[in-house]
């Protein structure tokens, strides 16, 4: 087959006919029940836990049962697997009550009495500031970068806004689950995940075991967003643990309420912008960015990298001062979700500038153009754009797929019309994809009678994004055969290699790259008999690709080199931020209705740059999702907390698009050709939601002549501002 | 302990009011809010605190028949039953077609949504802006009441424990005209913030178009559908729009709550009935 044959999704008959065997599904054999034990206070201390003598069949898995560790091990090891003495959210988890019988579960669970000491919670990021001015450590992280001085700036007016962005729930349809089981001295975890060998790593500090005494298999993954990339690791300790004192397999598969009220969500986010202006254009932004964390750090911190990282968007703006931090409160735990701080920073730079724009009285496209940056020109970190940037072509085509000029000069009252163009860096922030992940992919070549098979071996997972299918394609593409001669083995630590996390878009464009060179070579050698270049690289003490053989099969293993043009100092944050860019513009058309305050997005127009497509289909995929997505974000997904405990925690009170919200959507792309991707592929999957609701925000702008700063905009939110300017109804 | 509970499913009606008349009993019709709200872990039995008596199955309780002077409809008709009825009045049937999801409007019974009395239920507007009453029997008795008197606070009804809701009768109008706007969070699919629902009667032989017997429920704003008679009687006298609205303004009492504000549920559904009224006025 060839890279440009259209393919169907390869798991998508199945899913659809309902055969899929998600973890909840599957049913082990003696298997019991996990039920958690939950804070039922947002900040204090554990005075002492009555429990009552468990009945014959109930056990209590707690931090005493702990084999090695009680801490989850992330990034630092600052979460405690289960709360001991203290809790710092509502909710935190303090011990796991397990049985075959969940009537009997419950009952024993509602006998359980809980004493604590409770102190005053920090819940909001203003809170958490003032308690930094004593206690330093309520700061989790920070960081700052800039360039040029603003001492020296020659400006002549400032613009300054402040903005905000709430939780946004990743609402799978798949909730978190997962399976342990120990046997023969392997504890075995199954779950729904993004990250087999995070959770692995995880598990190897909690239970002191090695990775011949673990194993972690990924079940099918019906939906994530970054809600399963760390949250996971916690819930598989917890029932590691249980499987192993109870020594039957354990199910813990959350319920619908408990995952929304105390899983992972979108970090709320406080976002300072003051623009220098000189001659109507921008030549200094001061800019600083606070995320609402949650009591651990968790990946908190990377979050903010990229927040802060993303900016300044598509601009080239001269001097520069970029400051963040994590704040710790007792909020729930914040963490990864589609976008990863990008959302939060593009919704107030888009915003701001669409702002300025207006306040200059320029047309926010003609003004946003006139800052692009280009090719060879400094990022904001001091790298170098690499690749060819068309950022003038995409706006272009925006404007002619939207008809755009004609469509403002017949603008109606109440109807308004938002522009965003963002960057999306593929994988890792710096030099992360060479410093902590070194991907390793294999492949494994069986001869058959009637030609031969190519089996994938990754740590990535298919979690409803279609990398399955891309995968596959790729090595299909590349070795000149069927897909259906190549196939993909379920990521599963004992058989399939490290080659990274299914997160930060880097799934097409890191691990499809090195299997498009690992497939090139197997095909050299199973065409011509040529075998790779053995020499050692120098940094990783191993060829990039090494092949052996049998008689019957041909292993293959391709390991990842960072580009010679990458060049990055994590303690400075300075060089390139990101292997590649993708780049996203899009124009959202809105009505607003002044009588219910109402914001309908009617349209969203929107061309990407994500180098050569893997496959067109699966880009709309990801385009129809993120749009989707975004407008929810934009003015639907309300997701408030108060005093520590989320407010919507079920469908009915937390609205993410349906059907009859999603606008038209009318979708094309750039092809331009990226030299170290897979046939020229960029990253695609984070990139098609960021845009979108600072597009939205900017055409409601545009309908009202009001400035609304907050997401989402809701119709309360719209009905305040124009009651705030009355002159403006 | 988690309550061990029996449940009973009857053929018949009389059977249904004899267990009715000996223990208290959970009723469940379609059970889309009930056995959501009783679910307590998946897998697990539902925390009922008594024996359940399932009634969708009762025969008697599945009609929708025309008589003088009303519409008889069985408290177990399905929502979509209603929807799909090809004389029952428009104005029930459209509001009831903006309730949940086609899934849920199959399951769920006209009867259940009335009965369970939660202040978003979106049947409550069309049934009291109508006078219409409800039918309740128990073994003894039966008794006939407004809608309005019926519901008597958020998941309060004047239902006696021996009693089933059996039947629905909806007053025949002499009213040719509606106006219903609902607001959720979202298009579809979603519980009420507000709705406002306008019955009237255009006087066709005026030049000018004119209201006439108008009857206006607002429902979802307060915890009890708002209808004020008196200023019904004051738009049909043509009255001062602005002091009709405050009229109104006066009678709501909402709360924020974590789907909307006090202030916006109430000035938008003070929004959506000027809107109406004003092209009267003009």
């Amino acid at each position: 087959m060839k890279i440009t044959d259209s393919v169907c999704r390869l798991d998508s008959q199945e899913k659809i006919a309902g055969q899929t065997k998600y973890i909840e599904d599957v049913s082990f054999e003696g298997m019991q029940y996990a039920k958690t034990l939950r804070s039922a206070i947002v900040c204090g201390e554990i005075a002492a836990i009555d429990y009552p003598d468990p009945p014959p069949g109930i056990t209590v898995v707690d931090a005493s049962d702990v084999l090695m560790a009680n801490e989850v091990a992330m990034i630092l090891n600052d979460m405690p697997i289960f709360a001991d003495r203290k809790v710092t959210y509502f909710g935190e988890p303090i011990a796991l009550i397990v049985g075959q019988d969940k009537d009997a579960v419950l009952d024993y669970l509602s006998a359980i009495r809980v004493h604590y000491l409770e102190k005053p919670a920090i819940v909001s990021i203003e809170a958490a500031l003032k308690e930094a001015k004593t206690d330093p450590s309520a700061i989790l992280s920070q960081h700052a970068y800039g360039r040029g001085s603003f001492e020296d700036l020659d400006w002549d007016m400032t613009f300054e806004r402040a903005y905000e962005t709430g939780y946004q729930e990743q609402l799978y349809m798949e909730k978190q689950g997962v399976v342990a089981t120990y046997q023969e001295g392997v504890i075995t975890v199954y779950g729904s995940l993004q990250c087999p060998y995070y959770v692995l790593n995880a598990l190897k500090h909690a239970t002191g075991l090695n990775e011949t005494q673990l194993r972690v298999v990924q079940s099918p993954t019906g939906g994530a967003f970054g809600g399963k990339e760390e949250y996971p690791s916690l819930l598989a300790c917890q029932v590691a643990m249980a499987a192993k004192k109870v020594g039957a397999p354990v199910q813990l598969v959350m319920d619908r309420r408990e995952d929304m009220a105390f899983t992972t969500k979108r970090h709320p986010s406080k976002i300072l912008l003051k623009s220098y202006v000189k001659d109507d254009h921008v030549v200094g932004v001061d800019c600083n960015i606070q995320l609402d964390a949650g009591s651990y750090i968790g990946l908190s911190d990377v979050v903010l990298q990229r927040a802060m990282l993303t900016l300044m968007g598509c601009y080239q703006i001269p001097v520069l001062r970029v400051a963040g931090q994590t704040l710790r409160t007792n909020n729930v735990f914040a963490g990864a979700f589609r976008g990863f701080g990008a959302p939060q920073s593009m919704f107030a730079l888009e915003l701001h500038m669409h702002q300025l724009a207006t306040a200059l009285n320029k047309d926010p496209v003609a003004f946003k153009r006139a800052h692009y940056v280009h090719q060879g020109e400094r990022t904001s970190t001091g790298g170098i754009f690499n690749e060819p940037i068309y950022l003038e072509a995409l706006t272009d085509q925006l404007m002619a797929l939207s008809d755009y000029e004609v469509r403002r000069a017949q603008k109606g009252p109440n109807e308004g019309y938002g522009f965003a163009i963002i960057p999306h860096g593929g994988g890792f922030t710096g030099d992360g994809e060479a410093t902590h992940i070194k991907a390793t992919v294999k492949l494994r070549c069986d001869r058959a009678q009637e030609g031969y098979t190519v089996t994938i071996l990754v740590s990535n997972v298919e979690m409803g994004q279609g990398a399955l299918t891309a995968l596959t394609k790729i090595v299909a593409a590349t070795l000149e055969i069927p897909m259906e001669r190549v196939f993909y083995q379920n990521p599963d630590t004992f058989v399939s290699p490290d080659s990274g996390p299914t997160v930060a878009s880097r799934t097409t464009l890191v691990v499809g790259g090195l299997l498009h060179q690992g497939a090139r070579h197997l095909k050299a050698y199973l065409d011509d008999g040529i075998l790779p270049d053995p020499t050692l690289d120098p940094r990783l003490g191993v060829p990039l690709i090494e092949l052996e053989h049998t008689d019957t099969r041909i292993w293959v293993t391709a390991h990842f080199k960072q580009p010679d043009y990458v060049k990055w100092c994590q303690e400075t944050l300075q060089g390139n931020a990101y292997m590649a860019y993708s780049w996203s513009a899009v124009l959202a058309r809105v009505t607003v209705d002044p009588v219910t305050y109402v914001a309908n997005c009617t349209d969203i127009w929107s061309v990407y740059d994500v180098g050569v497509p893997i496959d067109e289909k699966l880009l709309l995929g990801q385009i129809h999702g993120g749009v989707v997505q975004g407008i929810g974000y934009a003015l639907l997904e309300h997701m408030t907390s108060s005093n520590g405990k989320i407010d919507q925690t079920s469908f009915s009170s937390y609205p993410i698009p349906t059907t009859m919200d999603i606008p038209k959507m009318h979708s094309d792309w750039q092809i331009n050709r990226y030299v170290d991707g897979p046939f020229g592929a960029k990253a695609a999957g984070e990139l098609t939601l960021v845009a979108v609701a600072p597009a939205v925000a900017a055409a409601v702008q545009d309908a009202l002549g009001i400035e609304v700063n907050t997401l989402p905009i809701t119709p309360e939110k719209i009905g305040g501002a124009l009651h705030a300017l009355p002159t403006q109804r | 302990m988690t309550a061990h509970f029996k449940s009973h499913r009857p053929s018949t009606l009389k059977e249904a009011l004899e267990l009715l008349a000996n223990q208290p009993l959970t009723i469940v019709a379609g059970g889309t809010d009930l056995m959501v709200r009783k679910r307590q872990w998946q897998g697990a039995t539902r925390r009922f605190s008594s024996d359940v008596l399932f009634v969708k199955q009762l025969e008697a309780l599945n009609h929708i028949v025309k008589h003088p002077g009303y519409w008889a409809i069985g408290a177990g008709v399905t929502q979509q039953q209603v929807v799909d009825h090809p004389h029952l009045p428009a104005y029930l049937k459209c509001a009831v077609s903006q309730m949940g999801t086609p899934a849920i409007r199959n399951a769920a019974t006209i009867g259940g949504n009335v009965v369970n009395a939660a202040h978003v239920a979106d049947t409550l507007p069309p049934l009291i802006a109508s006078d219409a009453t409800v039918v309740l029997q128990s073994a003894k008795e039966t008794r006939e009441m407004p809608v309005a008197t019926f519901v008597t606070g958020k998941y309060e009804t004047q239902l006696k424990p021996n009693e089933l809701l059996i039947e629905i009768r909806v007053p025949h109008l002499d009213i040719s005209h509606f106006s219903y706007q609902k607001l959720g969070n979202r298009s579809a699919s979603i519980l009420s913030k507000l709705s406002v629902l306008v019955l009237w009667e255009r006087l066709s032989d005026r030049p000018q178009a004119h209201l006439s017997k108008v009857r206006i429920a607002i429902g979802a704003v307060d915890d009890l559908v708002i209808r004020a008679p008196h200023l019904e009687a004051a738009v049909d006298a043509k009255q001062a729009l602005p002091q009709i609205l405050e009229g109104y303004r006066a009678l709501m009492h909402s709360k924020d709550d974590k789907r909307s504000t006090k202030l916006y549920k109430e000035t938008v559904a003070i929004n959506l009935l000027n809107q109406f009224l004003e092209g009267f006025y003009e």
